[in-house]
């Protein structure tokens, strides 16, 4: 079982990618925040379960993606979870501050539904099943 | 060498500022070297002049010798006799001093000493010597003196004088004075020619100067000024492209939006109760983000226009334009029970449909971020200097002091779609106006109190 948390501002986006979540092959629980300061909650709080994975979207009122991010991997505990950035921003600069922060992947919101549930398939693909990262007992 | 800024280059090795700085010491060597040497040559002729009327003096002090001694040989009476001696002996002193003075110079008396050859020899190498025939006259004339008129002591003496002065001594001195004068003469042609050659230097210079310095200045100055009107131009252009673009693509993206808008109503309409919880949601989801594009076209519309309208300022009681802003929101108004208070506001020179966006937008704010006290709108207005500042002042929910300069950005919002609809726009549009008519956007507030917005509005637009 694969715990993905999702941050994301926008409802529908948000519904959008449980639907393409859903329609994977592998099981998994999705859990969604709303922006920065929901997510820091969830992830200090000692009863949610350890997210395997973190999509984080960029523009987000209150604490936008970068700073999400930067507090994430300053954090020891939360440091190794790999975080792929879901955005509809293809900015240059966005991408390179991204990885500079240690970002593991950076996806740009595809338009369609097909290609959502493409790069969901790739992200189940790679970074949940091949990719064995160290984990915390 | 520093990079410099190819804008203040004259040539690869010299930069405008080196050019001008060199322009200027040159001038400024030939003034001093000239001032130098007139000041030298100037304080010359002052001795020269000095020299010339002294000499001169001592032709007349020979003859008035020569004149006292045959009147103190020929006076009668001892009175007499001793009040001529007093001339005779005045005389004799000051022809002596002045041969001195003229030889070996006297400071105080500005005399130089003895320095042309030709003068030095008049005085100690020609045969006879001017010095010997000046010695030997004073002495004569002393003895005379001594004499006390007695005609056998004196006469050796005097006649010495009568065969000396008028003659000899007299031509001698003549040729002194005269060489003197000669002297005088090439000094002010020499000065003349140094004039004229430091003229020449300074014409040279000057025409060296204007061909290998002036010229390529202004030249690069001339150069530099077409590049900045070019690139002004370039600037210009583009801006004007750039604001053609956002005003023809958001209003073409109307056409699209209104399909979507309009069907998707039909469409929710139509299948009103047959649809199942999921379908539902999509078809919220779409009229929710078609209503969202809308208010976002609009605003960009909005604020591409801006530029646009800037021409038609008028006179606008910003009362009525309050007025008309409340009627406008009386909806919101009256959900929020807002009370808005406001008062002798003054008459400003605006454009009337922009200063009633500032206000529409700055109320609407104020009521859609209220917090859970009753709402109180406070607009005023009050002079600094020759402009006027409007507030509009609310006891909402307030802002954190660290988004207080982003709040005005474009799309940038403080709070979830959910909590608060808003496009991010208004704000940016708010600020774009005000600018434009020269004036200042801020915001002074405290979480939990509220906001104070504040603009400017200057007496000159």
């Amino acid at each position: 079982m694969i715990h993905v948390l999702l941050i994301e501002d926008d409802e529908g986006d948000a519904f959008l990618l449980k639907e393409a979540m859903d329609k994977t092959q592998f099981k998994n629980t999705l859990h969604h925040c709303c922006d920065g300061i929901e997510a820091q909650d969830f992830l200090q709080d000692d009863e949610s379960s350890r997210p395997d994975f973190i999509l984080l979207d960029l523009n987000m009122p209150r604490m936008d993606g970068h700073e999400t991010l930067k507090w994430i991997k300053a954090n020891d505990d939360l440091k190794d979870i790999p975080v792929g950035i879901l955005t509809t921003s293809s900015a240059e600069e966005d991408i390179r501050q991204a990885y500079k922060n240690y970002a593991s992947y950076y996806i740009t919101k595809p338009t369609t539904f097909e290609d959502l549930q493409a790069v969901i398939n790739v992200i189940d693909e790679f970074w949940l099943r091949t990719v064995k990262l160290p984990r915390r007992s | 060498m520093r990079n410099k800024d190819t804008s203040l280059l004259i040539s690869n090795k010299l930069s405008l500022k080196q050019g001008y700085i060199l322009a200027l010491s040159l001038i400024l060597i030939v003034a001093t070297l000239k001032f130098a040497a007139m000041q030298v040559l100037v304080v010359r002729q002052d001795g020269a002049a000095a020299v010339i009327n002294v000499s001169g003096r001592q032709r007349m002090l020979s003859q008035r010798t020569a004149f006292f001694s045959t009147a103190f040989m020929t006076s009668v009476g001892q009175e007499a006799r001793e009040n001529i001696g007093k001339d005779l002996l005045r005389t004799i002193d000051e022809f002596e001093d002045n041969h001195n003075d003229l030889i070996y110079g006297n400071v105080e008396r500005g005399l130089p000493p003895l320095n042309n050859q030709t003068i030095y020899d008049i005085y100690f190498t020609d045969n006879p010597a001017l010095n010997d025939l000046v010695r030997e006259y004073i002495a004569a004339a002393r003895v005379i003196l001594d004499s006390d008129g007695q005609v056998e002591y004196a006469r050796k003496a005097l006649q010495y004088i009568y065969d000396n002065g008028p003659d000899v001594l007299l031509k001698n001195l003549d040729a002194v004075v005269k060489l003197h004068e000669q002297k005088a003469q090439e000094d002010v042609l020499f000065i003349s020619r140094v004039q004229t050659f430091f003229w020449v230097i300074t014409l040279i210079i000057l025409f060296l100067e204007g061909w290998f310095l002036f010229r390529p200045m202004e030249r690069q100055l001339r150069t530099n000024m077409a590049e900045l009107v070019r690139r002004e131009k370039k600037i210009k252009a583009q801006l004007d492209e750039l604001e053609r673009f956002t005003t023809i693509a958001s209003h073409d993206l109307q056409e699209p939006l209104r399909k979507i808008l309009g069907f998707s109503e039909r469409l929710s309409l139509a299948l009103e109760g047959k649809l199942d919880d999921k379908a539902q949601t999509y078809m919220d989801f779409i009229s929710s983000g078609a209503h969202h594009m809308r208010g976002l076209v609009h605003g960009l519309h909005a604020y591409a226009r801006i530029p646009a309208a800037e021409g038609a300022l008028e006179e606008v009681d910003v009362n009525k334009v309050v007025k008309q802003c409340l009627k406008l929101l009386a909806e919101e108004v009256e959900a929020s029970k807002a009370i808005i208070k406001y008062q002798d506001l003054p008459v400003v020179v605006y454009n009337r449909q922009m200063i009633a966006t500032v206000f529409e937008d700055l109320i609407g704010n104020a009521i859609k971020y209220r917090g859970a006290q009753n709402l109180v709108i406070n607009i005023s207005a009050c002079r600094k200097d020759t402009d006027w500042i409007f507030c509009v002042a609310d006891n909402g929910i307030g802002i954190d002091e660290k988004f207080f300069e982003r709040i005005f950005t474009m799309f940038q919002r403080l709070h979830r779609k959910e909590d608060i609809e808003g496009t991010g726009l208004g704000l940016a549009i708010v600020k774009k106006i005000v600018e434009r008519h020269g004036g200042n956007v801020w915001v002074e507030s405290e979480l939990g109190l509220g906001s104070k917005f504040y603009f400017t509005v200057p007496k000159d637009i």
